[in-house]
């Protein structure tokens, strides 16, 4: 499978704080592996409808439904490998 | 000034989804310009959808007409909602729908010139097999790069799609290891496309008199519509299609070009007339607020790429929206000690008032239900401006935001009938689920048609 670059993990990271108004959070402090929801980043599940329209605005894919969101959600890799594979498809 | 731009994609990548029961195929356009088509060509479009995946005989002819079709179904289907576009964009062979768009051409010319460029494009793919891949990530000094390093070979940059989107197309082994090439050199993606010949490069240079030959029976109209030609980013000139028509296939498209012209000169809003949302993608690409939505993908019921929400709607009419108004009493059991109403009702009357208006439109409580879904309340906000005592004749007054996001937002006044004074403001907000509570990550097509009459509705 692709592997996202740097550049693609750090504009999912801006894009979830753009989206989420984390404005008191810099792309530094998202680890790149860490849970995004609970315990994690602590985001909820509304919120990743915020993410699902951000992503599909900037990157073009789309995240039809919750159960592709549980697995693409776990972590900001898990999200950028989902943007390249979906654009790979393309 | 003009400010709508339908934008018409190029061929689709693979057959559409339209399956029994597709809310598209009951369509009164899509039946009569599907048996249209039928009768003029042997195309059978429902035939092709019905067919099964895999290999089938002169794909690509079949899937440009599919998207020709398909084009002009949506292009009917806007005019009727309402949308009157200023000017046409097409992306490669969305050429011939935009044409017929504008009434350039008649549909069924638009049909006779798709399906036999179509088919010399097929028999040149034949002759001289060719290939075309999109390399996403990359800048376009390194795209040229890798069309240089691989000199000798027969490599072109084929789109100039924007936002380091780029389509190489040429010779289909050099196309092979420019992909290769463009994945090493870091690109976010790099995939072949679904074409077998080198569309938009010099060597289909030598078709051009056999496309002028398949033209030289029609007659082209004024366009009625301006359609912007992307290479001069002007409007296309009813004496310079043929030249167009004949020499497109050979030059590249500037996709790019065509939406950075058009987001300086004031547009704002582009619909894609497909099945598809690739221009839509790239459009967004170009500029993350461009607001820019499929018409294909509104029907399919994501509200996905639509911007802002998920209705036909004209944009003209978008900016403001009327409450819907309910009147009520305070009655005595909600007044406090104090003598005025506890703060916890005007919660309660929100829900009244959001009621009145959602069970007109199919969408109450138990409405959705009959549809398996609940949309339970996940934010609330209120703002207690002045009070309201026993007796009081008030109006609680509902309207519904418009949201991008799959949430339905709820605005509400609560006002004194007499003199307008507003007691208080607030909000909720909702999220759809099914009976289990999983959460929806788009609206249903049910309730996108019921959102859209509402909004209609509220609409000033």
């Amino acid at each position: 499978m692709a592997e996202p670059n740097d550049h693609l993990i750090e504009k999912i990271k801006q894009l979830i704080i753009q989206r989420l108004k984390l404005a008191d959070m810099t792309p530094e402090m998202i680890e790149t592996d860490a849970p995004l929801f609970g315990e994690g980043l602590g985001l909820d599940s509304i919120d990743a409808l915020e993410l699902v329209l951000g992503l599909e605005k900037e990157f073009g894919v789309v995240i039809p439904d919750a159960e592709v969101g549980k697995r693409v959600f776990q972590s900001v890799r898990t999200l950028a490998q989902y943007v390249v594979e979906e654009q790979g498809k393309r | 000034m003009g400010e709508i731009a339908f934008c018409f994609p190029g061929q689709l990548q693979e057959r559409p989804m339209l399956r029994e029961g597709h809310p598209l195929r009951e369509d009164p356009f899509f039946k009569e310009l599907v048996e249209k088509a039928s009768r003029q060509t042997s195309f059978d479009l429902i035939g092709f959808l019905k067919e099964r995946e895999g290999p089938c005989d002169e794909l690509g002819v079949k899937l440009q007409m599919t998207t020709y079709l398909l084009s002009m179904v949506h292009f009917f289907r806007l005019k009727k909602a309402g949308w009157i576009p200023d000017i046409l964009t097409e992306h490669s062979m969305g050429i011939y729908a935009s044409l017929a768009a504008s009434e350039a051409i008649s549909f069924e010319e638009g049909l006779f010139i798709t399906e036999s460029i179509g088919r010399l494009l097929e028999k040149e793919g034949r002759l001289h097999p060719g290939a075309m891949a999109s390399i996403i990530g990359l800048p376009l000094e390194e795209v040229k790069r890798i069309c240089e390093d691989l000199h000798g070979s027969n490599l072109f940059i084929a789109n100039y799609n924007g936002g380091l989107h780029y389509v190489i197309s040429g010779e289909a082994e050099a196309v092979e290891k420019a992909i290769l090439l463009a994945l090493a050199r870091k690109a976010l993606s790099a995939t072949r496309l679904a074409f077998s010949v080198a569309l938009h490069t010099p060597l289909l240079f030598p078709l051009r008199q056999e496309i002028q030959n398949i033209l030289k029976e029609i007659r082209i109209a004024q366009p009625k519509i301006p359609i912007l030609n992307h290479w001069t980013v002007r409007p296309l000139k009813k004496e310079e299609v043929k030249d167009f028509l004949s020499e497109e296939i050979s030059r590249p498209v500037y996709w790019d070009r065509c939406v950075e012209t058009l987001l300086r000169k004031g547009f704002n809003q582009f619909v894609e007339v497909g099945q598809e949302a690739t221009l839509t993608k790239l459009i967004r690409w170009i500029d993350h607020e461009a607001e820019a939505f499929s018409a294909g993908n509104q029907i399919k019921g994501g509200f996905g790429v639509t911007a802002k929400g998920c209705s036909f709607r004209h944009p003209s009419r978008e900016s403001k929206m009327k409450y819907h108004e309910t009147p009520l009493q305070v009655r005595f059991y909600e007044v406090d000690a104090y003598g005025m109403v506890w703060h916890g009702h005007y919660v309660a009357w929100f829900e009244v008032g959001r009621n009145d208006l959602t069970q007109r439109f199919q969408m109450g409580p138990s409405q959705l239900k009959a549809l398996n879904l609940l949309a339970p309340v996940v934010e609330l906000n209120c703002q207690f401006k002045s009070p309201a005592t026993f007796g009081d004749s008030l109006i609680i007054q509902t309207t519904m935001e418009r949201t991008e996001v799959a949430k339905l937002i709820f605005s509400y006044r609560v006002l004194v009938q007499e003199n307008g004074r507003i007691l208080a403001t607030g909000t909720t907000t909702h999220v759809l689920t099914d009976l289990k509570g999983n959460l929806l990550y788009r609206v249903p097509l049910e309730v996108v048609e019921r959102i859209e009459a509402m909004q209609r509705y509220l609409e000033v």
